[in-house]
């Protein structure tokens, strides 16, 4: 611990460029400082049918077990025990049924259980799909059904509000904002794009630049300081 | 990678006939279009055997009926949200609130309904005459499971299990003229006894050891080590051969 509130500053903007390089691998992410920052968002093909990735200013909603509501842009979902997960491991919601709250996305709990369920994917109306087999007891042909578990929701916040993030992924908006929910293919609401992991929202080489920046600014304080500290003892010195 | 790759799922299978659940399926149609005055669109989940952990998903929150039969127990398995969409259905009311109890009325309706239900759970189970359908409040030791999916008028699913899976029907096996293609490496073994170590010990090539004529009838003909027969060997017209005393033996 630097007693120097300079250098402490000098150490903490070092401990946030570092934080900016790391959520510059999350999906999805933010830049603490708008200097690394990237315009717009971009996505890569997947082949992973559980993965989408939302327009610009949209948010997929997840609650945990405590029922703390968060947004996040990280579309990299997986399935658990029957449960839409987002890639932290919690729930994302959505809507099982039209005119419905919102709830966590599942499979059915019974065709989980006996392993009906498969092919579960996500489609660009915000759909989550899987397909079980059903017999017609007339013919006794087998029929792949596709069922729909629900649509996945999302939030839109009013123009510039400041969503407060610890990891760069799960935002959550200030005391009193509340976001507008609605569906994917909605009026408000553009449709998703499957089968795409949204990249993070930081230049990767800006930030690494930004943090050599900070070292060497640490490092020029630092020498400062000692240069300081020296002139000070070689003046006392000569005082004596 | 991993979410690439299906992940192999190994799962005992119900010995239950599907057809035997297509007729309880069309029979319960033509019981539901009856009492619905509507036609009803069906479909059914193949028989199956759940794992243990299955059960308490099949019938958690659900209203349960045992039926009893001739060769087997049977169980009616509605969910609750099921049971309040056929009672609405049932009184024609489009609007269900999924989350709430069934009234005494709306009960004793689904009794009466259920009871029209088992009347065509005698392809599974077995008929009695005195048929006994009973509201449990938990089922143990069940087998199989299978369930139809009512689509329209009203969706619903009537889930049925089953005490006991049918023993699995005797299939025809495979004869042994269609194997007599196959080959196999055959050995003919001679037990020689004992022999004098001095012997075994000034074993080099170019050594003779030499046979008395009865160990010759001491031989086995054995295949990827399954004794096949045993007899003697030796010498019959001009060809090495092996004469069969008694078939099989140990293995």
């Amino acid at each position: 611990m630097f007693l120097n509130p300079a250098l402490s500053a000098a150490l903490d903007r070092i401990s946030e460029r570092a934080d900016d390089i790391r959520r510059a691998f999350t999906p999805g992410s933010v830049a603490r400082y708008d200097d690394v920052a990237m315009a717009r968002p971009a996505s890569d093909f997947t082949l992973d049918p559980l993965a989408v990735s939302a327009a610009d200013d949209l948010y997929f909603v997840t609650r945990n077990q405590r029922g703390e509501v968060a947004y996040t842009r990280d579309g990299s979902f997986s399935l658990r025990d029957g449960r839409l997960l987002d890639s932290e491991g919690e729930p994302v919601r959505g809507f099982a049924a039209p005119g419905k709250e919102d709830s966590d996305l599942r499979i059915d709990a019974v065709d989980e259980a006996l392993g009906r369920a498969s092919d579960p994917r996500i489609e660009r109306d915000g759909s989550f799909v899987y397909e079980r087999v059903t017999v017609d007891p007339r013919s006794g042909l087998r029929k792949t059904q596709r069922v729909v578990a629900g649509r996945i929701a999302l939030a839109r916040f009013p123009a510039g509000t400041g969503l407060a993030t610890a990891d760069g992924s799960r935002c959550i908006p200030p005391p009193g904002v509340q976001p507008q929910l609605g569906i994917p293919g909605d009026v408000n609401f553009p449709t998703l794009r499957p089968m795409q992991r949204e990249r993070s929202r930081i230049d990767l080489d800006e930030s690494l630049v930004r943090l050599k920046d900070a070292y060497i600014a640490f490092d020029a304080l630092r020498a400062a300081e000692q240069a300081k500290a020296h002139l000070g003892k070689t003046a006392i010195d000569l005082v004596k | 990678m991993s979410k690439r790759i299906r992940k192999p799922v190994f799962g005992l299978r119900s010995a239950l006939p599907p057809s035997a659940a297509c007729v309880v399926a069309n029979g319960v149609r033509e019981t539901l279009t009856s009492i619905l005055s509507s036609p009803v669109e069906m479909r059914l989940f193949e028989p199956s055997i759940p794992p243990p952990p299955a059960w308490p998903a099949i019938v958690k929150g659900a209203i349960l009926y045992r039926v009893r039969g001739s060769i087997a127990d049977a169980a009616i398995v509605l969910r609750s949200a099921d049971a309040l969409s056929l009672v609405a259905a049932l009184f024609g009311e489009g609007f269900v609130h999924r989350d709430r109890e069934l009234s005494p009325i709306e009960r004793d309706v689904l009794d009466r309904t259920v009871n029209a239900i088992a009347a065509h759970l005698g392809s599974v189970c077995g008929t009695r005459e005195n048929r006994c359908v009973e509201r449990v409040g938990a089922i143990e030791g069940y087998a199989t499971y299978f369930e139809l999916l009512i689509e329209e008028p009203v969706a619903v699913r009537i889930g049925i299990a089953l005490s006991r899976d049918p023993s699995p029907e005797p299939q025809g096996c495979i004869e042994i003229g269609h194997l007599a293609a196959v080959s196999l490496t055959a050995r003919a073994t001679l037990d020689l006894g004992r022999i004098p170590s001095r012997a075994v010990s000034g074993l080099r090539p170019g050594s003779i050891l030499a046979f008395r004529q009865h160990d010759l009838q001491r031989c086995t003909l054995r295949a990827h080590e399954r004794s096949l027969a045993r007899g003697a060997c030796g010498v019959r017209s001009g060809r090495y051969a092996f004469h069969v005393e008694a078939v099989g033996g140990e293995t």
